[in-house]
């Protein structure tokens, strides 16, 4: 079976035997975070009842090879640390209502945001 | 028109393991998550050898099973997928008097995450069979 990668270039393949590189984000300031999340994100609600913002991207991707292959989607959720934290393996949050785990996650460039690959619980 | 005998082979597991979970013959275009659990039957190879002093070519056909369900554990949501296609395609290993005999070859896990947790097991059997030498829709199997 093939891996999925990331939205934005090399991201959670690494997590799971990938090469995993340097994001492809273009080169913003933490300033343009406010603006970037106020516009496209929606409201998450951690474990713990803490409420932050991010954005949602469900990515369609082909799993396998040959005549069994199957079409999954795999959601990933972008945040600005600063609001959230570090979200744990395993965390149960919603995303806009929709109950999610955190399968995994990681830090972009210098860690001021932050990716969660999701599945559904 | 019947087609060779290897088209009879595939034929006839596709309406053995039919019952379960649906059953695809040869996807050319990917599952979709809801057509989840499906069992996809496809051959992948298949050797031939010829018999000196008879008119008579024999064929081992690796005849691949692909179950595909998703879940957690997936390996415990595709056990009696697996089951039942080792069940139905063991039943007669003549299948019907179509072929010398069917052997379960081998079988091979594998998951990956997503939305949900897909998994998919590939059962393989080994299916000989004879053929005339010159015509691969004659079976000599009786």
């Amino acid at each position: 079976m093939t891996y999925p990668t990331g939205h934005y270039g090399q991201g959670f393949g690494a997590d799971y035997g990938g090469t995993g590189s340097a994001s492809s984000y273009p080169a913003i300031g933490a300033t343009d975070f406010d603006v970037f999340f106020s516009d496209f994100s929606v409201p998450c609600v951690r474990a713990n009842s803490y409420t932050f913002n991010g954005i949602l991207d469900i990515v369609e991707a082909v799993d396998g090879s040959g005549p069994g292959e199957v079409i999954t989607r795999v959601p990933t959720l972008t945040y600005p640390t600063s609001s959230a934290g570090r979200l744990n393996i395993g965390e149960r949050i919603t995303v806009n209502g929709i109950p999610y785990l955190v399968r995994a996650h990681e830090l972009q460039d210098d860690g001021h945001i932050a990716r969660a690959a999701l599945r559904v619980p | 028109m019947i087609g060779s005998v290897r088209e009879r082979i595939v034929a006839a597991a596709v309406a053995a393991l039919d019952g379960l979970v649906r059953v695809h013959r040869y996807r050319s275009i990917p599952l979709d998550m809801d057509e989840l659990p499906s069992i996809v039957v496809y051959p992948v190879q298949e050797a031939s050898e010829q018999r000196d002093k008879y008119p008579v070519t024999m064929h081992q056909l690796t005849l691949r099973c692909e179950c595909r369900a998703y879940g957690d554990p997936v390996d415990q949501k595709l056990d009696h997928i697996v089951s039942h296609v080792v069940r139905k395609l063991m039943t007669d290993p003549t299948l019907w008097g179509l072929v010398q005999k069917v052997e379960e070859q081998s079988k091979q896990w594998d998951a990956a995450p997503s939305e949900r947790i897909l998994g998919g097991c590939a059962v393989d059997f080994l299916i000989t069979y004879p053929t005339a030498s010159n015509d691969p829709e004659t079976s000599l199997a009786q």
